[in-house]
């Protein structure tokens, strides 16, 4: 229940369309490609459903590879010529698929211009291969992701282990670590999108951070703050927006808190937010090391035996206004707007954003609402607050939302270049995509 | 004080009872250490026991590696294909598990360290397992290991809906 509600919320989410035709078994996850306008679904029926952003309708469907529910999906960042999706399903297998090296179908995908509504099409274009199938995993696949740079998948798993594949060439997936450091299921795998830095949240409570060391992986930090599971996490965008606007330390004023915030920003890099069982949404920053960007420091005496330095610290920085009153299975941060968009089990979607703190106002206490200072769990009190902009109940009905991202609009009729649409995926098998009205 | 003849007919009562007490206490502490040690030389046991079976893994594997320069003409073992980061994997295997440097105290920095050496050469394993799996591939070996990089042939693509009713992912 929220406790300070100051009036209606500055924008509304509007329902825009259903994909379809939607699948008649639960959807758990939706990926929408970087560059194109293509969606993929993974579904309880075995498939990855892939539909168009422009049309909302089915384009292909990606079948055969898996025994069981595929849980997740992920494009591959950087791939030229050719659309590469990589699978997760509870058959605790994961599997990489290929398409369209640079055929005439591709080209006009691109453009958005074909009509898609048509099933099936050019038969021999649109063959999604088979490429690898990636074995190893002893229980259900919870998430996959592909490292910025594309050349590395992660994959995690109830098993409590993440894997790290590299691509190697030829459709040649080799494994390069095994982490076991969760005590628990892992429920999501995310990398930051600069640094090859992976991050994994798990049903411990925790939130692990693993990086490369000495050609070695190993955990790096370990964030605990969470009362219950964590079920998802995602990084900011590469730049840091506050109210919709890009902070740069260099554009602001001399001594203002905004230069030093800035600053901070950018010695620290993108920031972290998760979701939780515990019915709360944080956001986790990463303590700048003294004199510099960071680096993660060689161990003095490079010891293989001992595996306990902790390289990196990381803290919580604020929690969201609390809105939902059930776990919140996944939450997701727009690279374009700065945004942070929420769902879950109680069929909320809530929409958030940071603002400057306006001197005396309070800022987000332990609940996320807002306390005053004297109450703030932040030694220091923040610089910025979060508030909620929009929201939106019952949004697949009686049923949960297993997961909710941010992509580009793409369909004729949007307002601007640039405007963005939620994307919610429901357990009642249906993907629905959302625009947020009114001015910011 | 006179002593009181009825003294130790009213402490009886007493007295049997911390003889039992007493007895007790000693039979408990004495079964209680002889189930400890037991239980302790159990479970010692299976941990090193594990230890040393990822050492002759680790041991094995090492041996394959390509790179000797001696004749190893008896040797009935497949070599494994060429690869520095399988090397440097093997031997970072073989350093943890190497049994000269594992603790055997019984305290609770050593039992850490020992448990956290155990799970990242388990981890490790896996990984060599896996990487071995896939790169074997060709010749067909399986070594045991779970798993390869199989690619499957062109799965051909369908534009209609599955109209496939599956029974409900349970377990989850």
């Amino acid at each position: 229940m929220p406790s300070t509600t100051e009036g209606p919320l500055p924008l509304t989410l509007r329902p825009l369309a259903t994909f379809a035709p939607p699948s008649s078994t639960r959807t758990w996850f939706s990926a929408p490609h970087p560059s194109v306008p293509l969606l993929a679904t993974a579904s309880s029926d075995k498939t990855v459903r892939v539909y168009s952003l422009a049309t909302f309708a089915l384009h292909s469907t990606v079948s055969g590879g898996h025994k069981r529910s595929v849980r997740a999906c992920a494009w591959k960042p950087a791939s030229s010529g050719e659309t590469v999706i990589a699978t997760g399903s509870f058959d605790a297998s994961a599997g990489v698929w290929r398409r369209w090296e640079d055929g005439a179908a591709a080209r006009k995908v691109r453009e958005a211009e074909v009509d898609l509504t048509a099933s099936g099409g050019d038969e021999d274009e649109d063959d999604w291969r088979f490429a690898v199938l990636l074995d190893g995993h002893e229980s259900e696949i919870k998430s996959v992701a592909w490292s910025a740079s594309g050349n590395l998948l992660a994959t995690c798993s109830r098993d409590k282990t993440v894997w790290v594949w590299e691509e190697l060439e030829d459709d040649n997936f080799e494994t390069v670590a095994v982490l076991q450091d969760h005590d628990a299921d892992v429920k999501c795998v995310a990398w930051h999108p600069q640094e090859d830095l992976l991050a994994s949240a798990s049903y411990d409570e925790t939130i692990r951070l693993y990086r490369e060391e000495i050609d070695d992986w190993t955990c790096v930090a370990v964030l605990a703050g969470h009362a219950a599971t964590v079920w998802s996490i995602d990084f900011e965008g590469v730049e840091p927006r506050v109210h919709g606007k890009v902070v740069k330390a260099e554009n602001e004023a001399e001594g203002s808190r905004e230069k030093t915030w800035a600053e901070e920003w950018e010695r620290a890099g993108p920031r972290l937010v998760s979701s939780s069982d515990d019915l709360t949404v944080r956001v986790w920053k990463r303590r700048p090391k003294e004199g510099g960007s960071v680096q993660p420091r060689g161990a003095s005496v490079p010891s293989i035996i001992k595996s306990t330095n902790i390289e990196e610290e990381w803290m919580e920085e604020a929690q969201l206004p609390q809105r939902h009153d059930r776990a919140i299975y996944a939450a997701a941060w727009s690279e374009s707007t700065g945004r942070v968009v929420s769902a879950g089990s109680d069929g909320k979607i809530v929409v958030y954003e940071e603002r400057w703190r306006a001197t005396g106002e309070p800022t987000n206490g332990p609940n996320g609402d807002k306390v005053e200072d004297a109450f703030s769990r932040c030694s220091q009190a923040s610089a910025t607050v979060w508030v909620v902009v929009a929201e939106v109940e019952c949004a697949h009905d009686v049923y949960e939302i297993n997961h909710v991202c941010w992509s580009r609009r793409w369909d004729k009729k949007r307002r601007r270049e640039d405007e963005e649409m939620v994307i919610s995926t429901g357990d009642d098998g249906e993907v629905k995509a959302w625009v947020l009205d009114g001015s910011t | 004080m006179e002593d009181d003849p009825f003294d130790e007919l009213l402490g009886l009562e007493d007295r049997f009872y911390r003889e039992g007490y007493d007895l007790g206490v000693a039979d408990g502490s004495r079964a209680g250490r002889v189930e400890g040690r037991m239980l302790g030389l159990e479970k010692g046991f299976e941990k090193y026991a594990a230890m040393g079976a990822l050492h002759g893994r680790a041991a094995v594997w090492s041996a394959r590696l390509p790179r000797r320069n001696e004749e190893r003409e008896s040797k009935p073992l497949s070599p494994l294909l060429p690869n520095a980061r399988l090397e440097k994997h093997i031997r970072t295997l073989n350093e943890l598990v190497e049994p000269a440097s594992l603790p055997t105290s019984n305290t609770e920095d050593a039992v850490e360290e020992f448990d956290e050496r155990l799970k990242r050469a388990d981890a490790k394993a896996k990984v060599v397992e896996n990487i071995i799996g896939e790169k074997n591939l060709p010749s067909g070996a399986n070594d045991g290991s779970s798993g390869a990089a199989k690619p499957i042939r062109g799965v051909k693509l369908s534009g209609a809906k599955s109209t496939e009713r599956n029974m409900e992912d349970f377990g989850l």
